[in-house]
């Protein structure tokens, strides 16, 4: 099942979502944050969004504090979801 | 169909698009034929981003494949293999098959696929644009077949025909030319022709 993460009723009720799913592009480890029809990966080995497009400035200031803040929880719930490629295996293994 | 919900002009265009639909799947999958919410299809048929949003969903019994059908109605294909069943016991339901998120997720009962996933792993044109979209992205050969690797979940010492040590030098692009033995052997390893291995 996938996981959604609790981003607080004001986000949510924005009509923001913040997920990993049964199956995702596991390289490197992300959650996305989905707004509509647009999606954010946000990286949780660097904690910094993946891609240039759609602009990371588009997602609120509350939310991206949020995501900072939540990055242990979303690390745990990868490494749960995804063992054989965890958080913690960087580049130089 | 969940048309029933819908009214007025936008109950007209919805029947529009599933109609279009259903005049491309055959009888066996027109029963299985589900689209998105229309407040949620009008908005990605719009998108600017159309071509990478699911709008529709049906199930091939027969070959065992998920048809998708992006936002410029064009199918695509996917096995049931892609479903992988989950570390975590989730298993895709392809007997309930649903579009959720305005197109970008694809939920099979309770399991969830990512559209972005789907495509990046059977559309070379997506992805092409979603590495150049990438921030820091290593669009080296090593990184692509690194890429590759663990979105397989296989280990680098469990590549029929190649060790691994040698798979670590490619990963970190110390070989500058990898025999050709090599390439088919990650390339069967990895499900992908010969000439895509660096596409990842």
């Amino acid at each position: 099942m996938p996981i959604n993460f609790w981003i607080g009723t004001h986000l949510a009720a924005q009509g923001w979502k913040v997920k990993i799913r049964d199956r995702e592009r596991l390289e490197p480890p992300h959650v996305s944050v989905m707004y509509r029809t647009a999606t954010w990966r946000f990286n949780l080995r660097t904690a910094m969004f993946m891609d240039r497009e759609p602009a990371p400035a588009r997602v609120p200031v509350e939310l991206r504090n949020l995501l900072s803040d939540l990055l242990p929880q979303f690390r745990a719930a990868w490494d749960r979801m995804y063992p054989d490629n965890p958080v913690g295996e960087t580049h130089a293994e | 169909m969940p048309s029933k919900t819908v009214r007025g002009k936008g109950a007209i265009r919805y029947e529009v698009v599933g109609m279009l639909l259903r005049a491309v799947v055959t009888p066996d999958q027109v029963g299985t034929l589900q689209l998105l919410p229309l407040p949620q299809l009008r908005e990605a048929l719009g998108a600017t981003n159309a071509r990478d949003l699911v709008i529709a969903v049906a199930i091939d019994q027969e070959h065992r494949h998920v048809i998708l059908y992006r936002g410029t109605l064009e199918p695509l294909m996917v096995p049931y293999s892609w479903f992988t069943e989950h570390q975590t016991g989730a298993r895709p339901t392809f007997t309930d098959a649903t579009i959720r998120d305005y197109g970008q997720t694809v939920r099979l009962g309770k399991y969830e696929a990512s559209v972005d996933a789907i495509l990046y792993d059977w559309d070379a044109e997506y992805r092409q644009r979603a590495n150049a979209r990438e921030v820091m992205l290593d669009t080296s050969f090593g990184g692509s077949i690194r890429r590759l690797r663990l979105s397989r979940g296989i280990r680098r010492d469990a590549i029929p025909g190649v060790t691994e040590k040698a798979v670590a030098r490619i990963e970190r692009n110390e070989v500058q030319r990898p025999h050709r033995g090599t390439l088919r052997a990650l390339a069967k390893a990895f499900g992908v022709a010969e000439e895509a291995l660096g596409t990842y």
